[in-house]
């Protein structure tokens, strides 16, 4: 079985019972991605897969066999922490750094979804396109990942950061 | 987990005819749902026909209404401007559905909310000892396939007795 991973083609051949998670970790040896509950509650394992956030424990390696998957070990460019990355560090986004790879590809994956304009649960106006970030919508989309440091604050932060400096460039 | 066959069917007929041939098959589309329960052995299929490459329109149907593609998730369904205008409480029950388990199931895109979850959310919670459909029961079949089986209990409140 083929994958790209981080622009690179890796294989593997695995049973189909292996979980996207465990074929990174385990036989890719990209431990970057973190395995927290194993079962979609954490987002600790979360994957950017064609761009779009997934939770890599609950998907099976098999079906994404073909497709551009990034994990945290692919946003750096070279020795250039990723502009999320440095967002994490200057507003103090983690603590012990467990959640921190899920909560980054998590905002970027984020950061595509307000950007094709995608309403969330707490959207007032279901029709329109363009969703302001506010915090209270940070909160919301980041819900599926959890950090029990609670570092929330610098999280949501880092994020706002992220997303005004991509709106001025 | 038990072993099981992975099947990836490319159109609508192949996941028709894999279904039809094989026993205790299912069909798997994001898995957020079904690979959990295959991993607490509460769903045993022998097989998996993947079937999101399945057909991701949503197409306007000639009686008004939308015909949701087998491969449509349900955050793209949500998504949609169509559905957002003219079905906003669909738009709604897919955005928040997992909301009533927020506490194990995070209520961003990253999962796929399922009608299943979101008739938890429509139901008083006292009462949600198990599942009924809100929706035409078509189990597996789409992204707001209903699944006939109960689930657990949801978390109810227990004092625990300082020792």
């Amino acid at each position: 079985m083929q994958w790209t991973i981080n622009g690179r083609v890796r294989e593997a051949e695995i049973d189909f019972r292996t979980s996207l998670l465990d074929l990174l970790r385990e036989h890719l040896d990209l431990i970057g991605t973190r395995k927290g509950c194993n079962q979609g509650a954490c987002g600790a394992c979360t994957v950017l897969v064609d761009g779009e956030r997934i939770n890599a424990c609950l998907a099976l390696a098999v079906q994404y066999q073909g497709r551009s998957i990034t994990t945290v070990e692919g946003l750096a460019q070279d020795a250039e922490l990723h502009p999320v990355q440095q967002a994490f560090v200057e507003h103090d986004g983690f603590q012990c750094g467990y959640c921190t790879p899920g909560q980054l590809c998590s905002a970027l994956g984020m950061a595509g979804e307000l950007r094709r304009g995608m309403p969330s649960a707490v959207t007032t106006d279901l029709t329109s396109d363009d969703i302001a970030p506010s915090h209270e919508e940070l909160r919301e989309r980041m819900s599926g990942n959890l950090c029990r440091c609670g570092a929330y604050n610098g999280i949501t932060a880092a994020i706002a950061s992220t997303l005004a400096t991509e709106g001025r460039s | 987990m038990r072993a099981f066959d992975y099947l990836r069917a490319d159109d609508r007929g192949q996941a028709i005819g894999a279904a039809a041939e094989h026993t205790a098959a299912r069909y798997l589309g994001g898995g957020t749902n079904l690979v959990d329960l295959m991993r607490e052995n509460i769903e045993q299929p022998a097989t998996l026909i993947d079937v999101t490459a399945l057909a991701s329109e949503i197409t306007e149907t000639d009686e008004g209404g939308l015909l949701i593609g087998a491969g449509v998730t349900n955050s793209a369904l949500a998504a949609d401007q169509r559905v957002r205008r003219r079905y906003p409480m669909l738009a709604r029950a897919l955005l928040t559905g997992a909301s009533a388990r927020s506490a194990t199931w995070p209520r961003s895109a990253v999962m796929c909310c399922s009608v299943r979850a979101a008739s938890i959310s429509m139901t008083p919670r006292h009462t949600a000892t198990s599942v009924r459909p809100v929706a035409a029961v078509m189990p597996s079949r789409a992204s707001i396939a209903i699944t006939p089986f109960s689930v657990p209990r949801l978390p109810v409140w227990q004092y625990i007795r300082p020792t």
